[in-house]
């Protein structure tokens, strides 16, 4: 007969969605970029009017488009995530599929933004508000690049044998590409709507 | 109160239009404490549901929600 395991405080600290360890790196991301952008609000504010001038370059327009690109993406991932647990891989697939055309969009979305930057001869070394622009965004970037090859790795995996993918390897890289979102949700009103 | 996560996604789209049309006001402080707050609701929500952290331990929603305050009350500090 199989033993029942108590689910002590303990444990349920120590298992979060993902397991301690992606929560641990979770909080770690959120607390650079979080140093990050305060550090930009704390120069900001000794430049308001040059940080306002440099901020009218970007377009809260397709921020807020971005914005819910990826938290559509997101979306997708959590339906995934939920078709995984019930062990239906077939849409777990397709609903991962949609998160990562969702990653891509943004992707494209940003190179596009980037795009037109250099064209204007917008450089890293413009100005204060454009070193942050570039570090933080393109920081950014390469942790949804990382989710994307993440779940590239899992769509492989789930296609070949979905039974060699561990539920609590999904959840974690499912709670790094949402922790994409987080990073963003503060990186989005901070450089493109509040100067 | 645990909530559908469709109409989690939906009052986070909702909470994205309403922050970049607040924007379009001005930018005073309190336009600004609005703006970042929105910001921290989603970030929540996001982590509560789509991460599942409502149904983990709570020392876990109150670390992302400490460390959400800090963050938002440190850019106000300087804005």
């Amino acid at each position: 007969m199989q033993q029942k395991i108590p689910v002590t405080s303990y444990a349920r600290f120590s298992y979060p969605p993902g397991g301690i360890l992606i929560w641990i790196i979770v909080l770690l991301e959120l607390i650079t970029f979080g140093i990050g952008l305060i550090g930009f609000f704390y120069v900001g504010g000794e430049h308001k009017e040059m940080f306002h001038q440099a901020s009218t370059h970007l377009s809260p327009l397709w921020g807020a488009i971005n914005t819910m690109v990826l938290l559509t993406a997101g979306f997708f991932m959590v339906k995934s995530s939920h078709n995984f647990k019930a062990k239906d891989f077939l849409k777990t697939i397709s609903w991962m599929s949609l998160a990562m055309i969702g990653g891509l969009l943004f992707m494209a979305i940003k190179g596009v933004e980037y795009y037109s930057k250099i064209q204007a001869g917008i450089s890293l070394n413009e100005n204060l508000f454009f070193n942050f622009y570039w570090a933080l965004t393109f920081f950014h970037l390469i942790h949804v690049l990382v989710a994307l090859v993440i779940l590239m790795v899992f769509y492989i995996k789930l296609k070949r044998n979905p039974s060699s993918l561990d539920e609590l390897d999904f959840m974690a890289g499912a709670a790094f590409w949402h922790m994409c979102d987080l990073i963003w949700l503060f990186i989005f009103p901070a450089l493109y709507l509040v100067y | 109160m645990k909530l559908n996560i469709n109409l989690v996604y939906i009052i986070l789209l909702l909470l994205t239009i309403a922050t970049s049309l607040t924007a379009l006001a001005n930018h005073e402080k309190a336009t600004v404490v609005l703006i970042l707050s929105i910001a921290l609701a989603k970030v929540l929500l996001v982590s509560f549901y789509f991460m599942e952290l409502i149904d983990a331990h709570r020392a876990w929603r109150i670390i992302i929600f400490v460390f959400g305050i800090i963050l938002i009350s440190g850019m106000l500090v300087f804005y």
